[in-house]
């Protein structure tokens, strides 16, 4: 009976062309749309080092902590901040006035930033020495006051000032967020199943339910059936878009695959049995319940950051309770910690989590739903 | 009794749907259940298949009480619902051999049932259609088939002609005397009285909950005072012939609308002759004049004072 109900749903379900829209097509169509306007961000935002002089004279050549720090800044690598040249001075004001150079340093009784208008890498610029500065005058004042010191005391790297400590999972990226509340608002969209299931169940709901409930086959077990269909489309759903958005669109989730996927099943559950519960307590017209799922999914989802990043920050810090009561935010939120911090205990927190939601979600149906008659049909 | 219904009281808040109502279905019956909407009988269908609640009575159905969890009933009764419960998703055949298949284990024998539905509703030749393609007449024939594919010992059709055109009712009504000659006991609601008639051996006939009258068709008709209605097309109107016409024998009531004369008369016979005879003395030109035996909207009329489809 097991087979032939879940081959029959399955079938149902996957010519049911407005669901499987919702939830596997459209985020993936939405994704794609991610992928052009992020990509123009990401271009905005990549870094390239731009090209600096430093006027090459006595006082330079006695700097020999700032000729080390200057060296760490520009060697190839992923710290390169700077493409130095070192050059007379007629020649470094020459190439600032030729646009050639975005400013250089001089040494001339102390040490300045020669720049000729404002912006970005000019601030980089003038950052980087005023930070050198302060830190030598720090460690000059320690060794006056301290002279045995010395050999304590480690200059910084200067990288260091300009650019984050890596972590744990890959580079920093804000949009992998928008991504990731984006596969948030797919597994809140798995409720469009799980409504289904419940209208095709509920004999109040459904003609189709009635008949089902008339015949010799106990209710919650066709139920049981029907939902294993849902939730193999939808986890399949969910997994196409993970494959999609890695593969497809390249973005970065890390080196945990696996446990990607595994959120992705998790979640799969959570979204479908969450519908269900939603389908199952709203008893007005199928509408009413498509309007309430559909607004709860979205807003969600969008407080999960998947329209505004920042969102979910300012949830965090606003009100911290709505990130571990909102699904999709514990979702994203997984996906997230796995990235930045691997399968440690923010993600372990957030798929308990997201487990307990599916087991709360699946006993408040059961209660429902086990009754076997109506009052009113 | 396939079916036995003892006082029976469904509450909708203050509005009783059922008011001890009773009912005995015999096997190898068609028996129908008329009455205007709204006067209980899918209510009462419903508390009998144990979907809805109920707030007192007993209900029975092959010797056992009925409950939600009656597997063993169940797997016997059919049931023909008045909204076509199908799905919009799977074709004709799926449509049937899902439902089918809830009932039929074996897979060998539910495809020889769904074959055999298919061809007993004549939609062998729409098999891959999918239910939106499908005319309201074959739709209502699809919804049938998936209620009847498992060949149960009781079906029931909660106005399976709502909404259906001559041609498709008539192979309805056929394919239900077929089921019951195969052996089927039926219970059949309906609205339509014609239907009714045509078809069922007992009939109850329903308003506000209640059975008000049940028995054979030609009982019901007996219950009832009218004998016959004669009605008479008058050239020219006078009110004036009432009263001559109320005192000829057996007749019961004479009204003049328009110039439609409608004579009711008693049991008796030859009233129609009366009446011609009493025209032609009178010299009263009349174009057209017919005779109509009682109906069940007259019975329905008689003992509630409304029409059926009111």
């Amino acid at each position: 009976m097991f087979a032939h109900i879940f081959v029959y749903r399955l079938k149902t379900l996957l010519r049911d062309r407005s669901n499987l829209f919702w939830t596997a097509i459209y985020p993936i169509i939405l994704a794609f749309f991610y992928a052009l306007a992020f990509t123009n961000i990401n271009t905005a935002d990549s870094f390239e080092a731009f090209p600096v002089g430093v006027v090459d004279n006595a006082e330079y050549r006695s700097q020999a902590y700032f000729i080390e720090a200057l060296e760490s800044v520009s060697q190839e690598g992923d710290n390169k901040l700077f493409d130095v040249t070192l050059m007379t001075l007629e020649e470094a004001t020459d190439s600032l006035n030729n646009n050639k150079i975005v400013g250089y340093i001089l040494f001339d009784g102390g040490a300045r930033v020669v720049v000729k208008s404002s912006g970005l890498k000019q601030t980089i610029l003038k950052g980087f020495m005023d930070s050198y500065l302060q830190q030598s005058s720090a460690v000059m004042s320690i060794l006056h006051d301290n002279p045995a010191a010395a050999g304590s005391l480690v200059l910084p790297d200067r990288g260091d000032y300009i650019r984050p400590a890596e972590l744990a999972g890959g580079k920093t990226d804000v949009t992998v967020i928008m991504y990731y509340g984006l596969i948030a608002m797919a597994v809140m969209f798995g409720g469009f199943w799980g409504r289904r299931e419940v209208e095709d169940i509920q004999a109040d709901l459904s003609a189709q339910a009635a008949r089902i409930n008339l015949s010799p086959v106990h209710k919650l077990k066709a139920f049981v059936c029907s939902l294993c269909a849902a939730l193999l489309i939808q986890i399949v759903s969910l997994l196409v878009l993970f494959l999609f958005l890695a593969l497809v669109l390249g973005v970065d989730f890390g080196p945990n695959f696996g446990y990607v996927a595994l959120t992705c099943v998790v979640g799969g559950v959570m979204g479908v049995t969450f519908g269900a519960l939603l389908a199952a307590l709203i008893k007005g017209s199928e509408g009413l319940r498509l309007a309430v799922m559909l607004t709860v999914s979205l807003l969600s989802s969008a407080l999960a950051g998947m329209m505004f990043p920042t969102i979910k920050y300012i949830v965090v810090e606003a009100v911290p309770a709505l990130s571990y009561i909102n699904p999709a935010n514990l979702v994203s939120d997984a996906l997230f910690a796995l990235y930045y911090y691997g399968p440690g205990p923010r993600f372990t927190l957030n798929l308990t989590l997201m487990l307990a939601f599916s087991a709360v979600f699946s006993l408040a149906v059961y209660i429902v739903m086990r009754r076997q008659k109506y009052a009113s049909l | 009794m396939v079916v036995k219904v003892n006082n029976l009281v469904k509450r909708y808040g203050d509005l009783i749907a059922l008011d001890h109502f009773n009912l005995e279905v015999a096997e190898g019956e068609v028996f129908g259940l008329l009455g205007p909407n709204g006067s209980g009988k899918t209510t009462a269908i419903n508390c009998i298949l144990s979907l809805l609640k109920y707030d007192k009575g007993t209900v029975e159905v092959f010797g056992k009480p009925m409950r939600p969890d009656s597997y063993e009933s169940k797997r016997h009764i059919g049931i023909v619902m008045q909204n076509v419960a199908v799905f919009n998703e799977l074709t004709v055949y799926e449509n049937i051999s899902y439902f089918c298949g809830l009932y039929v284990p074996d897979k060998q024998k539910c495809r020889e049932l769904v074959e055999e539905a298919l061809v007993f509703v004549g939609l062998e030749n729409y098999r891959k259609f999918y239910p939106k393609k499908l005319s309201g007449g074959l739709l209502r024939r699809l919804n049938i088939a998936c209620g009847i594919a498992h060949k149960p010992k009781l079906i029931i059709l909660d106005e399976p002609t709502v909404a259906v055109d001559p041609q498709s009712r008539n192979s309805i009504l056929e394919g239900i005397l077929q089921l019951n000659s195969q052996g089927a006991t039926v219970i059949y609601t309906s609205h339509y009285m014609e239907e009714v008639e045509q078809i069922c051996s007992r009939i109850a006939i329903m308003d506000k909950g209640k059975v008000i009258a049940s028995g054979t068709t030609g009982q019901l008709k007996a219950m009832i005072n009218t004998g016959e209605i004669i009605t008479a097309e008058l050239i020219k109107a006078d009110a004036s012939i009432l009263a001559d016409l109320k005192s000829l024998p057996y007749i019961s009531s004479a009204e003049l609308t328009g110039n439609q004369l409608v004579v009711k008369s008693g049991r008796g016979k030859n009233s129609l002759a009366a009446v011609l005879e009493y025209l032609n003395a009178r010299q009263i030109a009349y174009g057209n004049i017919y005779c109509q035996l009682p109906t069940l909207n007259d019975v329905f009329l008689e003992i509630t004072g409304k029409q059926l489809r009111d």
